[in-house]
């Protein structure tokens, strides 16, 4: 193991110091004594997708940095899409048949083999991400896989739903639109 | 000849970068005793720029004080530097500097004419600011450290404090962000980019002018951004103003090199401190590393952010870009959300 001792000093000093040391090893320990340096060095860790561990103890951080051979693993992948539903029904016709059809919509991605990155609902859709909300359960599973799930805040209100959120976030028109924009796909139910 | 001192080598933090967390300062600042005086018209209670107490109906007179420790070798350039960023609180409450006293602290190894160097820089942005130096105090110290006690006035209805900005203004930034990173990497040697004169230069422009621009305008807020960075600076404007900030993140101005420097990792303890310090209020949607970084880098004598009706914005960014060319409109005021600042 290659030792970094950055004890005494502050940012950017220690990162530094360990970002060189990584040029020619796989795996390096680094000692700081200061938590921000630490908060520093993780920040380091997960743009550069480094293994981070850190143990303390007396007041010195005991930080090991390891390539994991996945510095790849955050481009963006060719998969990637958002999902993007503006109604509580899926399809245009039968209402009984559109909402049967949501359920089956949204219990398919959480058994895709490649989930959404984003989830958003606005319009009649926040229906499904409220209170009273037949497919709640799925949609929560979604999120906790990782899903970001992104309710209309204008929306929420208008139909009186803003106290009623069971999941995911607030968003506003903005970023819904440029959500969009900067998708790669868009799947709509 | 006097002998080349690197002055930033002799403290660890330079600049606003010195400032004690903001976090860590409302906990402190809570436990004093608040007293009232109906005069007072801007205090402790929204973190603004400088105190303003009311003389008579038409004159009320700004107080502020800043100093630091150097953030460039250069002691003129420190002193200017310093000065600048002083006098800036006097300019973000929308008045005109009177007087101004040094505050010193020196240490007895190093050559008076240092300090010498580092008051002609200071008188030099005093002049320009059109106050008058009237006196000062000086104490020894292991670290230099150089700033300002500034006097201005205000007329007491125009008072530019950070609590008025209206949803639906248009939110301006008048300077380049990113001026602590390419001081950290100067003085790593790594400012492979040379962008030290252009984060210098940023350092000891005047807002006066900017100043001076937003006095014919609708401008319902003010701030200059210093040691808590943008998102700090912004952060308070909305706490104070009940308001939420949509930026756009491809319209702030930052200095380039900046960016580059921070997705080399040339990030700084002082930046990690205010990001932490107002993670929780800001929403950053796909916004790059480097870019996140500059918007929390801490600034020493950064621009102004100014929150001005939306109908008028344009015609202020053209006449604030004279003097500032940086200047651009960098984000919009929207109605309170659960969080304070969405960058995207």
């Amino acid at each position: 193991m290659f030792y970094v001792d950055a004890k005494g000093l502050v940012c950017p000093r220690p990162v530094i110091m360990a970002k060189k040391a990584l040029e020619s090893n796989d795996e390096i320990c680094i000692l700081v004594d200061n938590e921000t340096s630490a908060q520093n060095l993780e920040k380091m860790a997960s743009v550069m997708a480094l293994a981070y561990e850190c143990q303390t103890k007396d007041g010195i951080y005991e930080i090991t940095l390891k390539k994991t051979g996945e510095i790849h693993a955050q481009a963006e992948d060719d998969n990637d899409y958002i999902v993007v539903v503006s109604s509580k029904f899926a399809g245009q016709g039968d209402d009984t048949l559109g909402e049967a059809l949501m359920k089956s919509f949204i219990y398919t991605l959480t058994e895709a083999e490649k989930l959404p990155a984003t989830m958003i609902f606005y319009n009649g859709g926040v229906w499904l991400t409220t209170e009273g909300s037949p497919v709640i359960e799925d949609i929560k599973k979604l999120e906790s896989a990782g899903v970001e799930i992104l309710s209309c805040g204008t929306c929420l209100n208008f139909y009186g739903l803003t106290e009623k959120l069971l999941a995911g976030g607030v968003t506003n028109m903005y970023v819904i639109a440029e959500k969009q924009m900067k998708a790669k796909r868009i799947v709509r139910p | 000849m006097k002998e080349k001192i690197r002055l930033t080598s002799l403290c660890q933090t330079g600049g606003c970068g010195a400032k004690i967390p903001a976090g860590r300062l409302e906990e402190i600042v809570r436990e004093l005793p608040v007293l009232h005086d109906d005069r007072l018209l801007v205090g402790f209670d929204y973190a603004d720029d400088a105190g303003v107490y009311k003389v008579n109906d038409e004159l009320a007179i700004i107080q502020t004080l800043d100093f630091f420790p150097p953030v460039v070798d250069d002691p003129y350039m420190f002193g200017q530097i310093a000065a600048a960023n002083a006098l800036s609180d006097v300019y973000a409450m929308g008045g005109t500097v009177k007087t101004a006293m040094n505050i010193v602290a020196f240490p007895d190894s190093l050559d008076a004419g240092i300090l010498g160097d580092i008051l002609k820089g200071g008188a030099q942005k005093v002049m320009e600011a059109g106050g008058i130096l009237c006196g000062g105090h000086s104490i020894r110290d292991n670290e230099p450290k150089y700033g300002l006690s500034v006097t201005g006035f205000v007329h007491p209805d125009k008072i530019l404090a950070n609590s008025g900005a209206k949803a639906g203004d248009l939110l301006i930034f008048t300077k380049k962000l990113g001026v602590g990173i390419v001081m950290a990497a100067k003085n790593m040697d790594m400012d492979s980019e040379g962008a030290f004169d252009e984060a210098a230069a940023s350092m000891a422009l005047l807002n006066r002018y900017a100043c001076e621009a937003m006095s014919a305008f609708d401008v319902h807020a003010c701030t200059d951004v210093t040691g808590f960075g943008f998102m700090g600076h912004l952060y308070e404007m909305m706490k104070a103003s009940g308001t939420s900030a949509l930026i756009y993140k491809d319209q702030v101005p930052v200095i380039g090199a900046a960016v580059d420097y921070a997705d080399q990792f040339m990030i700084t303890c002082a930046g990690q401190r205010n990001r932490r310090h107002t993670e929780a209020a800001a929403e950053l949607i796909d916004v790059a590393f480097g870019l996140q970084e500059v918007l929390f880098d801490p600034q020493t004598s950064g621009g102004l952010l100014i929150s001005c009706e939306a109908s008028q914005a344009s015609q202020l960014l053209e006449k604030l870009k004279e003097k500032n060319p940086a200047a651009a409109i960098v984000g919009q005021v929207t109605e309170q959300t659960e969080k304070s600042m969405t960058v995207f």
